[in-house]
């Protein structure tokens, strides 16, 4: 009886462990949702319907040293940022690109995405605000 | 009159809105005909094929051959593209809406090392190619396009098909083969095995006490069912927050790609083994019997002590959602949300009607995948059973009925000491632990043994005869929707919604009233082919039957019986499907291990590329599968002729006419794969 009392606890136990384990990647990813050091930007891509990229505006301080992440969260897309001669090229769903680059000049840039992703995919688009000292 | 100004400003602004929307999207990437139907570089004697991509599909605007350019007008432009054996081929391609690639079954290199990728607004060349072998090779999508991605085809015949004519004659050759086996009046035999011979598999020397022992062991169906727990759960987090694109998402590529094609190789070697691990009533069964692990008798105030309406005891409510959910496949198979919105519904479902109505009355009548997974395992080489029904006829304590305290009495209203047949056997193995005489085991036995004392049994069960017609249409019928170039069904399935979805954005999924008028249009015609076409000619085929073999027994009896016939060639069509979406697909669910949500994850160090395996080879797979079904089909029906009619003459003669029926669908499955 006590050996059977002992399993039903394991078992419940194991039970409640399923949610903790589905739980654990969402608390990581939805409650700290920008794991970002202070001169990392992770940008999420959508397609324009679903959101675009997000999020569409960011803020650099002149003369520092910026990382952009760029993460393709459904279809393919692209990022480039004419003003500051970025291209990312291609970036396929699930796909992270990495660009570092000094902003050293005021002003704002538009960056978009190089990939005819969907109907509205000429209106996918964000800003690099570079704010001087 | 400040407000009448404002209203003004926002209409006008309004209309500012749509015109840039419009504007940009129209002019910006569009290739002009004239640019793409003239190619200005000289290919000598290759025939050039102007082929567009779009979601989702390919189609052939022009062919040129030299000097001379045939333009098919819009709408009619084929998607299948016929060329003679030795052709070369340059093709020309073009996107129209967005990036796409290309890719030709045996003729392409691996699209791991190269991939071709359309861009619209540009001229993609690829060729010359030289079509050196026939047959039937598919043109697909290798770049993640949208939520049908991997279901967009297009065909390329290369003539003369010979490989498509010989199948269509093997199809006849092997009928003609079964029936003259059948001649001979084989007595309760499949193809040459004896259906008498089964073995137990628990007194098969050395493996088959440990097979006893886990089977009796009191935590085995909760070790089995917590790993299928934890996979629901993450499939139902991945459906509301992973990718919005299916083949990026565990719950997509784990449960449609993976567990669907597992589930159809165990109905065939394993029964209802799904039904033994399936975690979705299993929260239901442990609250009502608040345990999870020993045994303890469900109490009647615990739960209401409600009755299960006599009239839902059979599968018509399980084959009627099964075809349900058919008509919206190409949203729940590519749609993150709609899956996790599914199990989740289904969970629900299952816990509070094990509550309220205990045990396993769930999984008997409503479970769609029960339902056709119960059906489907009466072909299925293993069965649990008793080792001598004598034994247990004189046995008056009944254990497996009552329960005892070693198990349950059985959870699915079964008389497991005498059952003979698959359907409602959802191998729990209680009645393995509850019988004190050790009289339960598990039997592997021929394809086909229960189906003729099933089938004469069968009075007036219609709703096991549906659920063959609906199993075995559709089963033809999607791989000509999935793998065939038609694109217009899929966008009528689809409702011409371009996106996939996941929590967050479900509001694409709206469609527009041309999509949901078509996708009515879809539903008659899935509705009309597997409830009343099929059925129709079967009925027709079974009257032909009975007139030929001069039978006293009424139609309706004979079309019933002969129902039956069909599960053995349902199942081998299925695991054709099933064989197909794992060698095209097969690294989409293993990826979805590492990455379950498509967020780029790596969690066990492993991704890879999609990369088809062999799939010139598939025609000819899938139809091998298939005629080989067609036999013990055949062979089946002649079987539950006999048992009916008692009778060889008879039994062979209706035989003969409805294998006329069999063969005839078997070459309809090999044009729609190899034709």
């Amino acid at each position: 009886m006590r050996r059977g009392i002992f399993w039903e606890i394991v078992a419940l136990i194991l039970t409640i462990g399923v949610i903790g384990v589905v739980a654990f990647p969402l608390l990581d990813n939805y409650l700290v949702p920008e794991k970002n050091e202070r001169d990392t930007v992770f940008i999420r891509a959508y397609v324009k319907e679903a959101g675009g990229f997000q999020p569409d505006v960011i803020r650099v301080k002149k003369g520092e040293k910026v990382k952009i992440v760029v993460e393709s969260m459904d279809v393919t897309h692209g990022f480039a940022v004419k003003g500051l001669g970025i291209d990312l090229g291609m970036i396929e769903p699930g796909e992270k690109k990495v660009i570092e680059f000094v902003a050293d000049k005021e002003g704002v840039y538009v960056f978009r995405c190089t990939v005819m992703c969907s109907p509205m995919h000429n209106f996918m688009k964000g800003t690099i605000v570079v704010i001087g000292e | 009159m400040s407000e009448i100004r404002r209203m003004l400003i926002f209409v006008i602004l309004l209309m500012m809105g749509f015109g840039s929307f419009l504007l940009p999207s129209v002019s910006a990437h569009v290739v002009s005909e004239k640019d793409w139907l003239n190619d200005p570089h000289d290919h000598g004697d290759a025939k050039i094929v102007y082929l567009k991509a779009y979601q989702f599909g390919f189609s052939i605007k022009a062919i040129q051959e030299g000097s001379q350019l045939e333009v098919f007008p819009e709408g009619s432009e084929p998607s299948i593209l016929k060329v003679d054996k030795g052709d070369r081929v340059v093709f020309r391609i073009i996107s129209e809406d967005v990036t796409h690639g290309f890719y030709i079954d045996g003729y392409s290199p691996s699209p791991v090392d190269q991939k071709v990728v359309i861009q619209p607004g540009k001229i993609v060349e690829v060729g010359p190619i030289t079509f050196d072998r026939s047959g039937k090779f598919k043109i697909r999508c290798s770049v993640t396009c949208g939520p049908l991605h991997p279901f967009m085809v297009g065909d390329i015949r290369v003539n003369p098909n010979f490989g498509y004519y010989s199948y269509a004659a093997g199809s006849l050759l092997a009928g003609i083969l079964t029936l003259a086996y059948l001649r001979r009046g084989p007595v309760n035999r499949m193809l040459g095995i004896s259906l008498e011979k089964e073995v137990d598999l628990l007194r098969v020397r050395g493996i088959g006490p440990i097979l006893k022992r886990i089977l009796q062991w009191r935590g085995f169906h909760f070790a089995v069912i917590w790993p299928g727990l934890l996979i629901f759960a993450v499939v139902i987090v991945a459906g509301f927050v992973g990718n919005p694109v299916g083949n990026k998402n565990f719950s997509i590529a784990v449960v449609w790609i993976l567990w669907f094609a597992l589930v159809e190789f165990m109905i065939l070697f394993a029964g209802r083994s799904w039904c033994t691990v399936c975690p979705l009533p299993a929260l239901g069964e442990w609250i009502a019997r608040r345990r999870l692990y020993g045994v303890h008798r469900i109490r009647k105030w615990f739960t209401f002590g409600l009755k299960w309406p006599g009239s839902l005891n059979n599968m018509w409510l399980g084959s009627l959602l099964f075809l349900t959910m058919s008509l919206i496949i190409p949203w729940l198979v590519t749609r993150p949300v709609v899956s996790g919105l599914l199990f989740v519904i289904l969970i629900s479902v299952g816990t509070i009607l094990y509550i309220t109505h205990p045990p396993r009355n769930f999984c008997r009548s409503i479970c769609p995948a029960g339902a056709y997974i119960g059906h489907d395992s009466n072909a299925s080489i293993y069965s649990v059973r008793s080792r001598d029904k004598g034994i247990c006829d004189l046995h008056k304590a009944k254990e497996c009925i009552r329960g005892s305290p070693e198990g349950y009495g059985c959870p699915w209203r079964l008389y497991p000491g005498g059952h003979d047949e698959n359907t409602y056997c959802g191998q729990c193995y209680e009645c393995l632990k509850s019988c004190p005489l050790d009289n339960m085991t598990v039997k592997i036995r021929m394809i086909g043994k229960d189906l003729a004392h099933m089938a004469v049994k069968a009075k007036n069960r219609f709703d096991e005869a549906w659920m063959s017609f609906i199993r075995f249409t559709l089963g033809i019928f999607y791989i000509l929707v999935f793998f065939g170039p038609y694109a217009w069904i899929k966008d009528w399935g689809n409702m011409g919604v371009n996106f996939g979805a996941n929590l967050a954005s479900i509001g694409l999924l709206v469609p527009g009233i041309e999509g949901v008028v078509n996708w009515f249009r879809w539903a008659i015609m899935v509705a009309g082919v597997s409830l009343v076409v099929y059925p129709a000619i079967f009925y027709a085929f079974s009257w032909i039957s009975k007139k030929v073999a001069k039978a006293e027994e009424d139609t309706k009896r004979i079309f019933l019986a002969f129902s039956y016939g069909l599960i053995p060639y349902i199942v081998f069509i299925w695991v054709a499907f099933a064989v197909a979406i794992l060698l095209v697909f097969w690294a989409y669910p293993i990826t979805a291990f590492s990455d379950p949500l498509g967020w780029g994850w790596n969690l066990l160090g492993f991704k890879f590329k999609w990369d088809p395996i062999l799939p010139q080879s598939l025609p000819y797979v899938l139809s091998s599968l298939a005629i080989l079904g067609m036999a013990l089909s055949i062979n089946s029906t002649y079987n539950i002729a006999r048992e009916m009619f008692k009778d060889h003459s008879r039994a062979y003669r209706a035989t003969s006419v409805m294998a006329l029926l069999h063969v005839v669908s078997a070459i309809v499955f090999v044009w729609v794969v190899a034709g």
